[in-house]
């Protein structure tokens, strides 16, 4: 199993497409300040409000039709608690607390994330 | 090219290519069970078989053995957001390897070409479910798959380079 004269180049190649997809991703990651929940569902913002709002206990129904997605806070973050997707990999995502945290539904298309404040001065926004 | 074995007999090509097929669903099936610590994360031990059937028989059986996986993982599971993830990632890493194993499998290893199969993997899964959720959002996922993609794929090319080694060495095959 020895590597073979141009592997260096191919990983070389790979190791800066890594490094390109860090930095776009550091880039684009929001700088601190206040914390907003956002939900989105098919490129649109079904909720949005203060992650300090989303205190322990508290539940978000972000259910559409069949759709079954329930968020809710606990000392660990913002964590998905119900939903009827199959495969549930949501439901075992790790739960968001920090800016750019996100878990994603994929079977519901929704996109649950935690953003800077200051991207948005809206406090609530449900439709 | 070291290890490609001559195309066998009718029969026994389409045997091949049913093993090769039926070996990857199983072991996707048993890897689908592991729990693993970021969500899309897989292991993607089932790509062991089109990556050998490539080494050791060439692109079409590659394509057939990966194809039919698809097909008949669909048909059982009947999910089709699986579906269209993992023909996202399939559409871009397969060709990717084959060209790679094609024309330049006398200087670059079997491992190499794995890792970078699994990175076109990965990319092409995200985009495709950056395309149906309708945001770009999920690309932030992309770093931490591609440093799974590095591990998964230089074992999974290890692995592969071994298994066609061991078949093409005229006990098996």
């Amino acid at each position: 199993m020895t590597g073979k004269k141009y592997d260096w180049l191919l990983y070389s190649i790979l190791a800066a497409s890594f490094a390109l997809s860090c930095a776009l991703v550091f880039a684009t990651r929001p700088k601190d300040g206040g914390l907003t929940f956002e939900a989105v569902r098919g490129g649109t913002v079904i909720e949005r409000r203060r992650a300090a709002e989303l205190t322990d206990g508290v539940a978000l129904d972000l259910s559409s039709g069949a759709m079954t997605n329930i968020v809710a806070s606990d000392p660990t973050g913002i964590r998905m608690v119900l939903a009827n997707c199959p495969g549930g990999d949501c439901l075992r995502a790790r739960p968001m607390k920090n800016a750019g945290d996100m878990i994603v539904c994929i079977p519901h298309k929704l996109i649950m994330r935690i953003v800077s404040s200051s991207v948005g001065a809206i406090d609530v926004m449900s439709y | 090219m070291e290890y490609r074995v001559k195309p066998p007999g009718k029969t026994k090509h389409m045997l091949i290519i049913a093993m090769f097929t039926s070996m990857a669903m199983v072991t996707g099936f048993i890897e689908s069970r592991f729990p693993l610590p970021f969500p899309g994360m897989r292991l993607g031990i089932a790509n062991i078989f089109p990556l050998t059937a490539l080494i050791l028989y060439g692109p079409a059986e590659a394509i057939s053995v990966a194809g039919l996986r698809l097909a008949l993982s669909f048909f059982l599971s009947g999910n089709i957001v699986a579906l269209s993830c993992s023909a996202g990632g399939i559409i871009v890493s397969l060709p990717l390897s084959i060209a790679l194993y094609e024309y330049f499998a006398d200087v670059l290893s079997v491992p190499a070409i794995s890792v970078a199969s699994a990175f076109a993997f990965n990319a092409g899964q995200l985009g495709a479910i950056a395309l149906l959720l309708g945001s770009w959002g999920v690309l932030a996922y992309l770093p931490p798959l591609l440093l799974c993609a590095a591990a998964t794929g230089y074992a999974i090319g290890s692995l592969a380079s071994m298994l066609a080694r061991k078949l093409s060495s005229g006990k098996q095959t």
